[in-house]
């Protein structure tokens, strides 16, 4: 094959006769027209669809807006969650090894005698 | 984390009752004697135990501050077996305390707490305390119940983790906790530290480019904004210079940076492990604790007895840290709700700045804004009750 024959427009079919052409084109404007206005659905994959829920899609925007009181409720709640105090833990029972008496530190000092040279007694 | 287990529950009778109620410095003091693996259980059981719900819509963001992480904790059969048998009750306890209705309720501060914390200089001074009590006695000796200070905190935040649990995030990858925590506070907030290492030489981390490095300035046009609105809620007359959408859109704005940041549980096991470093050092000084009583630190305030212990181990804490402390538990707790996106929407900003919703009843929210606005300005010298003015140049 030369080359002028192996390029792919020498491989396309004679251009049809000009009714056959008006015909095609026709046909083709009618598909064209078809495609744009019938609704494409696109299908996805189970995968996908769960990567767009929860990458993609962004909840707080399509959620209607709070109303003020229920933003301070919410804010009440977020400050007891962060403060702790509502339920109470329970620490584990401690090692009665590890209770001790704390020395005060203000305990007066222990002062001890003040040495003093007794003298050598005498035989 | 620390810091709730010991609060005294607020009275029955208070209404509406304040949950930060003090700290039980009896409760605090059987803290510190508990064993380092019991604290440990304490935070895998707080991990276990996390806030965790779908949003409305049934999508189940992971990130956002009902859905922070799935990444397990230490599978409950072991917890059982270490901690849990018919003489002690420990899990078992704690498990039915903090499920309701087979729902977590444990909710952890946000990692703007751990940076304002971490930047009065608390970590550095009380590593330096621990170095000079286990290398001598130019401090003195501790007392009894300071030793079971110092052996939990040295085995907790100054050591290598316990292998396979939640708060096991230093490895060959990343030794550094502290480059660790300076790398997270970048991404989040752009911002570093105030200080560096004990030498004054900048603190080697990495630092990403991905960062909100627009955070500050996003944030504060947001106090800004917020400080309009409360100015001029009682106003009945005259012009109103309120924008709604304005702080809304800058709600939205930090709202997407904060998130973006957390895109599949990114930092929130590193942010449960330093906000729960941090709020150990902080619970030691809110209170004169054995180890404040050991430094003869005692005080009327966080920041008094840590200036008291600074100047013990020759490292100066902050001169700001008064403002850090106030500003720790109100911003957390309103980046916490940002980052909810409650006030994406300009009909719920009037909760940020009204006195009175509905009339009569206090607002902890505006109460917050106030005490945000204050003390921000304060500690970063730049009045956020002024709104900038653009400057015209004519020629």
């Amino acid at each position: 094959m030369t080359e002028e024959e192996a390029r792919p427009e020498n491989t396309q079919p004679k251009a049809s006769q000009p009714d056959e052409k008006s015909e095609s084109h026709k046909s083709l404007t009618d598909k064209i027209s078809s495609f744009l206005t019938t609704p494409v659905s696109f299908k996805h994959t189970k995968e996908q669809k769960t990567m767009i829920n929860s990458e993609e899609t962004r909840p707080e925007h399509t959620q209607s807006p709070t109303p003020p009181g229920e933003a301070i409720k919410q804010f009440d709640e977020i400050k007891k969650a962060l403060a702790g105090s509502a339920p109470e833990w329970r620490l584990s029972t401690v090692d009665p090894k590890a209770v001790v008496s704390e020395p005060r530190l203000t305990d007066p000092l222990l002062v001890s005698k003040p040495c003093v040279d007794e003298p050598i007694p005498s035989q | 984390m620390f810091r709730r287990v010991v609060r005294i529950p607020p009275p029955p009778s208070a209404n509406p009752p304040n949950p930060e109620t003090p700290i039980s410095p009896q409760k605090a003091e059987q803290l510190f004697r508990l064993h380092p693996s019991e604290l440990a259980a304490l935070l895998e059981m707080a991990w276990e135990f996390r806030v965790w719900e779908n949003d409305s819509t049934g999508n189940s963001p992971l990130g956002h501050p009902n859905r922070r992480s799935d990444i397990p904790q230490l599978p409950d059969y072991l917890l059982q077996i270490l901690f849990g048998n018919e003489v002690n009750d420990f899990f078992d306890v704690n498990k039915r305390c903090f499920l309701r209705n087979n729902k977590g309720l444990f909710r952890w501060d946000h990692l703007i707490y751990a940076y304002l914390i971490e930047n009065t200089r608390i970590y550095d001074i009380f590593r330096k305390v621990i170095h000079e009590y286990r290398h001598g006695e130019r401090l003195g000796v501790p007392l009894a119940s300071s030793q079971h200070w110092l052996r939990n905190t040295e085995e907790l935040f100054f050591r290598d983790a316990a292998p396979f649990s939640i708060y096991s995030v230093s490895s060959y990858i990343r030794p550094d906790l502290g480059a660790s925590r300076r790398n997270a506070y970048y991404r989040m907030f752009g911002m570093d530290l105030n200080h560096g290492m004990d030498d004054s030489k900048s603190y080697p981390y990495v630092k990403p480019e991905t960062a909100n490095r627009e955070f500050v300035s996003t944030f504060e046009e947001f106090l800004r904004e917020v400080w309009v609105g409360i100015a001029n809620s009682a106003n009945t007359s005259g012009l109103k210079q309120t924008d709604d959408a304005a702080i809304a859109n800058l709600a939205r704005r930090l709202h997407d940076m904060l998130r973006t940041r957390r895109t599949n549980g990114n930092l929130s096991q590193e942010e449960f492990w330093f906000v729960a470093m941090m709020s150990w050092f902080h619970l030691s000084l809110e209170f004169d604790s054995p180890i404040v009583v050991s430094l003869r630190a005692e005080g009327a305030s966080e920041e008094e007895r840590l200036k008291k212990i600074a100047e013990r181990v020759k490292l100066p804490a902050h001169g700001k840290s008064y403002y850090f402390f106030r500003l720790a538990d109100p911003l957390s707790r309103l980046l916490t709700q940002i980052e909810i996106g409650t006030y994406n929407n300009p009909n719920t900003v009037r909760a940020l700045y009204t006195d009175e919703i509905p009339l009569g009843t206090p607002n902890p929210v505006e109460d917050d804004m106030r005490l945000i606005i204050t003390y921000w300005s304060y500690a970063t010298d730049r009045n956020m009750k002024e709104k900038t003015r653009s400057v015209i140049i004519e020629r």
